[in-house]
């Protein structure tokens, strides 16, 4: 028996168009949209509880809420006793659905958060709603939720790293989580505009573990960077992760299809037809551990910090 | 109604020691020492039963004073603020909150941090005005004592109320002037004193933070207002801590983290809840062991001191949403 962590896509329909988004359905046409069923996901639990313990399962998308399903949905997970969290944009959620969300089970809400600056958010997300981001922020701490807010660091907002953390800690967050940019999805079309250069994302760890320093909010570095490349111990208040896709964390995407990362569109088979434990146990599976071990891992013996780093950011 | 329950249970204890020394002596009349032990059980039970519920009378006796404080102010939230509002003993209390708030940040002086501490006769004679200044504020604190309690008296504050807005007063001033003064020596401070003062520390630089963006614009006053909700998470907190290290004495257990006080790395549990199940496991423990006919002065101590954390603890969870009404008016409001 094997523990498991998954991200479970409940649309592939979004309210925002961020030009950073790593959606695997944003750079494959045949991709159709998608809501899954809570009849559909009913089922991949059933058959997936006999063979993996699911320690917990975090709502995605696309934008989760735009599932009508979603309550039921959670309601579910929570019955089998699986830690649930969600990741949203924050722009749907009010009062009630925030209450609805904690009655339903979700304990962690993870809400992203790319700026603190409107004319930036306008030129990421294609919108104009930062402010009810913000509100959406506030409505959970107001319930005394957990919070995350998270930041994809690019090089159009990298310069206000510490102003995000500070605005993020002043609305209550209780952890930052702070992702570079990860070419997939449709941030492939701008790779220019947004592709952090290694001095760049060094600014950005200084500036991370300055907010962190000052505001004493733990900030969580969740794409992994490579020890070997980036000398991390000066970072000292920044928490750092490994790479656990394809080990612990799994994806199942709107099909109920399987794959080893959320930026990985490579498919491992469908979980409505297939047995998990026969899909992870693939060759495909391994191959995908196997090209994260590079050379400098084994020359440095850095590879159970960082785990490799993070596979789709490299050149 | 508790009254006639007691006497209800004594009665069913007799009845029952009666029922049983009857059966016994028909049954075994023959046996006259295992009836006689038969009896003798029986009114243990009984006594027992009584003996329980005069240890519970004890507690009730010893607290009384408290339950009377506690009298959950009776009309409903927005009326009592407004209420509260028009009184000068408030608004006496809110102006001198305020100020408390206006006082600027500047690099204060963290033992925590530097492995030292300051004690109060090296700041008086390195700052003597600064000094000077945080004594005349607690005692203004003081001070405020009979004009809050005459709210109190009116029934517009609680009692709990008023004794842990003071102890707020005075560990901000504290924080203020003189920065964390926990001792980080050979023993170190309890997690729950740590996290108590660190609750005070977030507080305040929240406070600061806050009036400081909204100066920048960076947050509108609408954002500004709901904010009050991540400043009543630290409330609630150093309320809860202050309530379990008062009256309770707290340990050392092995199984404690010190993983709040450095909160820059993620740490999943927290002090405040450990402190909670940690004196709950106390409570039991010792409520479990006492015996109110043999317990001695200090024992008998304790046991007030447990029943009377246990019903602050169960005061402060039900006056809780007022409470943060209170401090929402303090903070937000002009």
């Amino acid at each position: 028996m094997t523990e498991n962590y998954f991200i479970l896509e409940l649309t592939t329909s979004c309210n925002l168009d961020c030009i950073y988004c790593y959606n695997v359905w944003k750079e494959n046409e045949h991709y159709s949209h998608k809501n899954p069923s809570l009849e559909e996901v009913k089922k991949i639990f059933r058959n997936f509880r006999e063979d993996s313990i699911i320690i917990g399962v975090t709502l995605a998308g696309g934008e989760p809420l735009l599932n009508d399903e979603i309550f039921d949905i959670a309601s579910y997970l929570q019955s089998l006793n699986i830690k649930l969290n969600i990741t949203t944009n924050g722009i749907l959620l009010t009062q009630e659905k925030v209450l609805r969300l904690i009655n339903c089970g979700v304990r962690n809400f993870e809400v992203s958060m790319p700026t603190s600056d409107s004319a930036i958010f306008k030129k990421l997300c294609g919108s104009i709603d930062l402010k009810k981001v913000r509100a959406a922020i506030l409505e959970i701490k107001k319930q005394n939720a957990k919070l995350s807010v998270a930041t994809v660091i690019t090089k159009i907002n990298f310069h206000e790293t510490y102003d995000i953390i500070e605005i993020a800690y002043a609305l209550g967050a209780d952890y930052f989580m702070l992702n570079r940019f990860v070419p997939g999805g449709k941030g492939k079309e701008f790779l220019s505009q947004l592709k952090l250069n290694q001095s760049e994302i060094i600014q950005t760890l200084s500036e991370a573990n300055k907010a962190a320093r000052a505001f004493n909010i733990p900030v969580i570095i969740a794409i992994p960077v490579e020890h070997c490349i980036y000398d991390t111990s000066s970072f000292t208040k920044l928490n750092f992760g490994t790479c656990v896709c394809g080990d612990k964390k799994w994806v199942i995407d709107p099909w109920a299809n399987l794959r080893c990362c959320e930026q990985n569109p490579q498919i491992l088979g469908n979980l409505l037809s297939e047995n998990f434990t026969s899909l992870i146990r693939k060759n495909e599976v391994k191959d995908f551990k196997i090209n994260n071990f590079s050379e400098n891992c084994a020359e440095q013996n850095c590879y159970s910090q960082c785990g490799g780093g993070c596979r789709f950011c490299r050149d | 109604m508790e009254n006639k329950f007691r006497y209800i249970l004594i009665i069913l204890a007799v009845a029952s020691a009666a029922v049983l020394y009857f059966i016994g002596f028909r049954r075994m009349k023959n046996l006259s020492g295992k009836k006689r032990n038969f009896f003798i059980a029986s009114l243990l039970i009984a006594l027992a039963f009584i003996g329980c519920d005069i240890s519970g009378s004890n507690a009730k006796n010893n607290n009384e004073d408290l339950v009377q404080n506690k009298n959950n102010p009776g009309k409903d939230d927005p009326e009592r603020i407004k209420e509260l509002n028009k009184t000068n003993e408030w608004k006496e209390f809110k102006q001198f909150w305020k100020s408390l708030d206006a006082i600027e940040p500047g690099v204060p002086f963290d033992s925590l941090k530097n492995y030292s501490y300051m004690p109060y006769a090296k700041a008086k004679s390195k700052d003597a005005d600064m000094y000077d200044l945080a004594e005349r504020m607690r005692k203004k604190i003081d001070a405020f004592q009979p004009g809050l309690q005459s709210l109190a008296d009116k029934n517009l504050l609680d009692t709990l109320e008023i004794k842990l807005l003071k102890q707020i007063c005075q560990s901000r001033i504290s924080y203020i002037f003189f920065g964390s003064t926990s001792m980080m020596t050979r023993m170190v401070p309890l997690p729950g004193l740590l996290e108590k003062e660190r609750s005070i520390l977030v507080l305040e630089h929240r406070i600061d933070l806050l009036l400081d963006l909204k100066k920048k614009g960076k947050i509108d006053s609408t954002e500004l207002k709901k904010t009050i909700a991540n400043i009543n998470i630290e409330i609630g907190k150093f309320s809860v801590l202050e309530i379990i290290g008062r009256n309770h004495l707290e340990y050392y257990p092995y199984d404690y983290g010190y993983g709040d006080f450095d909160k820059s790395k993620a740490d999943t549990i927290s002090v405040l809840d450990r402190s909670i199940l940690n004196f709950d496991k106390s409570y039991n423990e010792f409520m479990h062991k006492y015996d109110a006919a043999k317990a001695d002065e200090q024992a008998k101590l304790t046991f007030d001191s447990y029943i009377r954390t246990k019903m602050e603890l169960d005061i402060f969870s039900r006056i809780r949403p007022q409470f943060y009404e209170l401090i929402k008016d303090l903070v937000v409001n002009d």
